[in-house]
């Protein structure tokens, strides 16, 4: 279980340029669920994957079955980010020796696999893929890590909507009942029969927990929730509309 | 086969830089050797220091291109540092072992950079008149030139003392350089001491005492810059 309490991140020197950028989130996730975290830029999806890598320094707690996350067992967290975490001069087998000595649960079958399914060559640096093999690559890293906990950040920024269908296809096929995947992403839509648990943050706080499984019964899509949960307003195009038309009329000689 | 986890991070940066160090060298000897064929042949019978002229430059040139080569492996990158960050080891070994590599490429163009000045030397003494040359030509220039000599310091022991240290010196920077570059800084003291050592290194020796607070001074600085890295700046800057 990952276990995130009172979680509270500042940017900056306080009382200086302090610039709150999580404020006291709250949420567990246990092994086995795929978590879909949602929210507008800025809302502080990127700040809180990091705080729980211990990329980040923050107030609060984050444990994993109780442990606070050390070099110990940060092992058991793999990261796949739009930035890309691999090193881009060295070569997918450069990658897979190097990842086989430093995370001991490797998966050389799973990461063979997806190479061969996403062709991507093993004996040239990933620098010279393009952005989308870049992606897969990125992935195809976190996936064999052997982690329990798979944190996802817009993984598929620059991918076409095929690759990425493929994509969630293949994860849902590889994914073994007790590995967790935490996906940040935009693509609501796309995501939404991939995930069995939305997570929408807003302001550094967590607005909105649900399952998937209980929109349905409701028969609200994502989307929906997501705007209800926003206090998105329908008609505030029609009405911004409305008044610059208006003013238009005024403006008239 | 394997390795072993600290081993692999050394393989990381010999897999990641070392082909483009070899083709930097490669480079830099080739461009100092024409530029010295040209002077000797266009510029014929002069002292060997005339006939240098324009090397001690691209040495400069060459060091400096070859900090800012190892400082950007690929390993600046932010994101890059997630994955430094979650390894087996600390990032502490992950500093020291970038800083052994870049020590060793350092020490490697000290070697690259004084072959080829010996082979000058010697080519010289063959194309030279006998106004020129002497049994011992090659020797007494390396021991006149004050760039050639800090390349050879000869039995002045304090110069290789300095030239290692120097070495040293820039391993660790282009280590913390990368470091610093991974958390949004832009490294400009480990810049600004890689142009610096450049500057010194192809300089006269300045006698015993000069040449080891020279270099005792580098390594000094390299240190504790380290040291402040490591104790303050384990946050990113994001």
């Amino acid at each position: 279980m990952l276990e995130i309490k009172n979680l509270q991140k500042v940017y900056g020197i306080p009382g200086v340029s302090a610039k709150p950028a999580l404020n006291g989130v709250d949420l567990s996730v246990g092994q086995g669920e795929l978590v879909g975290l949602f929210g507008e830029n800025g809302a502080g999806k990127t700040t809180l994957l990091k705080c729980v890598l211990g990329l980040l320094g923050y107030t609060g707690t984050i444990t994993l079955d109780g442990e606070p996350v050390t070099r110990a067992n940060i092992a058991r967290l793999s990261f796949a980010t739009c930035e890309h975490s691999f090193f881009p001069h060295l070569t997918p087998a450069g990658h897979r020796d190097f990842y086989r000595e430093h995370f001991p649960r490797w998966r050389e079958k799973r990461f063979q696999a997806l190479m061969d399914f996403f062709r991507l060559p093993m004996g040239k640096a990933p620098r010279s893929f393009s952005t989308g093999q870049k992606n897969q690559f990125e992935v195809i890293l976190a996936l064999s890590q052997g982690a329990d906990y798979i944190l996802m950040d817009e993984p598929f920024a620059g991918n076409d909507v095929f690759n990425r269908e493929d994509f969630y296809k293949v994860l849902l096929g590889i994914l073994e009942p007790t590995e967790t995947v935490v996906l940040s992403t935009h693509l609501l839509e796309e995501v939404e029969h991939f995930v069995g648990r939305a997570v929408l943050l807003r302001g550094g706080a967590v607005v909105g927990d649900t399952s998937v499984l209980d929109l349905e019964e409701r028969g609200m899509d994502l989307m929906a929730f997501v705007k209800s949960a926003y206090g998105y307003e329908p008609d505030r195009v029609s009405r911004a509309l409305d008044r610059l038309t208006e003013e238009g009329e005024e403006d008239a000689p | 086969m394997r390795q072993h986890k600290h081993l692999s991070l050394l393989g990381l940066w010999v897999e990641n830089c070392l082909g483009r160090v070899l083709a930097q060298l490669g480079l830099m000897a080739a461009l100092e050797i024409i530029v010295f064929g040209a002077r000797l042949y266009l510029l014929p019978e002069r002292p060997m220091e005339e006939t240098l002229k324009g090397v001690p430059s691209l040495f400069m040139a060459g060091w400096i291109a070859l900090f800012h080569l190892l400082t950007h492996c690929g390993d600046e990158r932010r994101a890059v540092g997630c994955t430094l960050r979650r390894l087996r080891v600390s990032e502490g070994a992950a500093l020291a072992w970038k800083g052994l590599f870049g020590a060793a490429c350092f020490l490697l163009l000290w070697a690259v950079q004084t072959a080829v000045c010996l082979g000058m030397g010697i080519w010289y003494a063959a194309a030279v008149g006998p106004a020129y040359r002497s049994a011992q030509t090659v020797l007494l220039a390396f021991y006149r030139v004050p760039f050639l000599h800090s390349l050879l310091p000869l039995a002045e022991t304090a110069g290789y003392l300095r030239n290692l240290l120097f070495a040293a010196a820039m391993g660790l920077e282009t280590g913390l350089c990368s470091w610093r570059m991974r958390r949004g800084s832009r490294a400009l003291f480990g810049r600004a001491m890689a142009v610096a050592a450049a500057f010194l290194f192809s300089q006269g020796m300045g006698g015993l005492t000069g040449s080891l607070w020279l270099g005792l001074g580098a390594a000094a600085l390299a240190g504790l810059d380290a040291l402040l890295a490591l104790t303050y700046g384990e946050e990113g800057m994001e």
